[in-house]
């Protein structure tokens, strides 16, 4: 009997902690290669079109450059980050990897990121400047973005149409307007309500801005003060209660659905916010065109800029920089590459390939560009990428607006909480 | 409580055969000695030591002590998750086990196809803690789910299972009950091992079914429960796939999913606080010690072993 209960307390803290420690265990180095011929990993995340794309650029790759094989892993984008860390924990990080601006400052932060600035194989005079400066920590270049895209409003013209209200100007309205034109838009019973939650991301980062704020600074602290997301949180509240957003339970449902799956992807919303690279799949899976327009804004500042939402970044214990920084340079600059990898990134960093890839790009995407040269005078600076241990600041945000929805938190508690919460996981990164 | 080592002094050549046997012995239980201190003592040992140090993962591991425990101190959301987890286990097992107990009765008469319906039953046992039912019971407990479209036939507007705070807990309780395949197939075994003429006996003295069940079935049947509860609780403490899939990690909605797993998944993996999730999994450890201690310590007034 005793021996029993011994048994089982072994056996059930054995599994608790082996589960805690997955990841920890060591990684061996990658074995070196013969001949002068060399094997890089390259890993991204992202959707089959993206693998695919992806995967034909490397091909183009490896024709121009012999010598050079290039072995891709790829995945969606939860795991990932699990195993990144994990191959970096052990040792055995790819050499080029996909990077996010979530948590840029937390790899490079920490030294695992090779630097770029000096690097001779990649060529800058192409690229824009201001979209490589937001690949910089602490004044070092880290990364080059991927792909750039800008925070959105998705209005579906059709249930405008239905519902007899006409499309709000987007370059004057405010958000009392917004609230206004989607509580009619559910008033008018189309089926629909008149738009999808703000579920965190993109709207905080612009709402921020519009007030002169930023969720984080570029030295690494909170960008805002304890009061500084009551009115956002109040404005969540106010959508909710007006009618103009669905349910509290169906806006939290949001939070773990794809975009696919959005109400506005599925017609059941008449706007939604979205980053623009999400325009072509909800597009897909609605089937019909929607509006691109302006978030709204009760300030001078439109809240649009464009986002870095993807970068190319090296290994710092890469073997082969020269070969990786081959393959970002390629990847950047080639037209060969941008043939395959068109705009789905996001808008090219490279001001020529922007050009080149322009009429050859889908129907959606030349909208995306042609949006932001139409708002080019709109366009403002982005907002720094979160500070060391801020990477999962939308999970943060997003449980404070269901406590909202729920009315288990005032408006300004949740800005508080939020507040309190980012300070201390800046804090515990230390 | 045999002891199985022999205490008489062998003869040399006995000796010498016997070191051979269990040279084999180790030869064969090399594979599973090998991967038992590769993938689980050396990690419980690293785990440890990690709890006393700030690791993210990236950088090596700086010891800080006890400040990792420390800190658990001040941890609402840690809180709030054991919060989470014991209502889990006080609700998800003694009901699974009642419904395991009950079916396993039924099928106990003997029915035909009887070897049918044990596969069938046991084969959500086989399922539950994939991730394929998870993505399974998002869809249904869903806004748009087929619970919803069932009960709008019947003219009531459900809201997401789900996603609301209230409700969203229970349907990983459903979950787990759904489950009731394993403890059903060891009940099944155990109510096979009672003797009938017990049962004759007491219904010629004139015993009615519940007071069979109560004086007798449930009597020598104890061991059984106490096995299945056991091996139950300590699962459902560690429960982790169902609620990371239906919350996408989260915990949701407003943390009514925060089980103490996904939360030390929360810090560890995509918070770079692999020192305070292994210190969480050490308190998890003591926990489950405690609760399974508490356990066999009850059992003295409950359990009735024949022998």
């Amino acid at each position: 009997m005793k021996r029993t209960a011994r048994l089982s307390i072994a056996l059930a803290g054995v599994t608790a902690v082996s589960l805690a420690l997955a990841g920890c265990a060591g990684g061996s180095t990658p074995a070196t290669e013969e001949g002068g011929d060399v094997t890089l990993r390259f890993a991204w995340w992202g959707s089959d079109a993206r693998h695919t794309a992806t995967q034909a650029a490397i091909d183009a790759f490896e024709e121009a450059n012999p010598g050079i094989t290039v072995e891709a892993e790829f995945g969606d984008w939860g795991g990932y980050w699990d195993r990144l860390a994990t191959q970096t924990a052990g040792g055995n990080a790819p050499d080029v990897m996909q990077m996010s601006d979530a948590y840029l400052a937390e790899y490079a932060g920490r030294g695992v990121l090779l630097p770029l600035d000096d690097r001779a194989e990649i060529d800058f005079s192409g690229l824009d400047a201001g979209g490589v400066a937001s690949g910089e920590v602490d004044g070092k270049l880290y990364a080059l973005q991927a792909g750039a895209n800008f925070p959105a409003v998705l209005a579906n013209p059709a249930l405008f149409e239905a519902a007899g209200i006409e499309m709000p100007d987007d370059s004057t309205w405010s958000w009392e307007d917004y609230v206004q034109v989607a509580a009619d838009l559910t008033k008018a019973g189309v089926g629909a309500v008149g738009t999808d939650s703000i579920i965190g991301d993109p709207v905080t980062n612009a709402w921020l801005l519009q007030h002169g704020d930023s969720l984080f600074t570029a030295d690494g602290k909170v960008g805002f003060d304890k009061d500084g997301l009551t009115g956002f949180f109040e404005l969540v509240s106010e959508l909710s209660t007006s009618g103009a957003a669905p349910a509290a339970s169906v806006i939290t449902e949001q939070m773990v659905l794809s975009p696919d799956q959005w109400g506005i992807a599925t017609g059941k919303s008449a706007m939604g916010f979205a980053w623009s690279n999400l325009l072509t799949t909800i597009e897909g899976s609605l089937g019909s065109e929607l509006d691109l327009l302006r978030m709204p804004t009760d300030s001078k500042e439109s809240g649009l800029y464009l986002r870095g939402a993807m970068y190319y970044a090296i290994s710092a214990g890469t073997k082969h920089p020269v070969e990786s920084a081959k393959l970002i340079d390629f990847l950047l600059n080639d037209e060969a590459a941008a043939d395959e990898l068109l705009a789905e990134r996001g808008l090219p960093l490279n001001t020529s390939i922007r050009e080149y890839i322009a009429d050859k790009v889908s129907d959606p995407e030349q909208r995306l560009i042609a949006f932001t040269v139409d708002n080019a005078d709109a366009l403002g600076t982005a907002p720094s990428v979160p500070a060391v241990g801020g990477g999962t600041y939308d999970q943060v945000i997003q449980r404070g607006i269901s406590d909202v929805l729920f009315g288990t938190l005032s408006p300004k508690e949740a800005s508080e909480r939020v507040h309190t919460e980012l300070s201390d996981l800046l804090t515990a990164a230390g | 409580m045999t002891d199985t080592t022999l205490t008489r002094t062998p003869s040399r050549a006995k000796r010498g055969r016997g070191w051979r046997d269990s040279l084999a012995a180790y030869g064969f239980l090399a594979p599973w000695i090998i991967g038992m201190l590769a993938f689980t003592i050396g990690p419980v040992i690293a785990s440890f030591f990690l709890s006393f140090t700030q690791y993210n993962l990236l950088q090596p591991p700086t010891w800080i002590g006890t400040k990792n425990y420390e800190m658990m101190l001040q941890d609402e959301r840690l809180h709030h998750s054991i919060g989470v987890t014991f209502t889990y286990v006080a609700v998800a097992v003694p009901l699974q086990l009642i419904v395991a107990l009950a079916l396993a009765m039924l099928l106990d008469r003997g029915m035909r196809g009887m070897s049918f319906y044990r596969s069938a039953f046991y084969l959500p046992s086989m399922l539950g803690a994939s991730v394929a039912i998870a993505v399974l019971w998002r869809q249904m407990f869903g806004a748009d789910g087929l619970v919803n479209q069932v009960l709008a036939m019947f003219g009531v507007e459900g809201a997401s299972w789900i996603a609301s705070p209230d409700t969203a807990l229970g349907t990983l309780i459903l979950l787990h009950i759904w489950t009731f395949g394993s403890p059903l197939v060891i009940f099944l075994a155990g109510l096979r091992n009672i003797p009938r003429m017990y049962y004759e006996a007491a219904q010629v003295d004139g015993a009615g079914p519940l007071r069979r069940f109560g004086a007798i079935t449930l009597p020598l049947l104890s061991p059984i429960i106490f096995f299945n509860l056991v091996l139950q609780i300590i699962g459902a403490f560690q429960t982790f796939t169902q609620a990371f899939v239906v919350s996408n990690g989260t915990g949701g909605p407003s943390d009514a999913t925060l089980f103490f797993t996904l939360y030390l998944y929360q810090k560890g993996f995509p918070g770079f606080q692999m020192g305070y999730a292994s210190a969480m999994a050490w308190l998890l450890l003591l926990i489950v010690a405690a609760v399974t201690a508490l356990n066999f310590w009850i059992s003295k007034w409950w359990v009735f072993y024949e022998d």
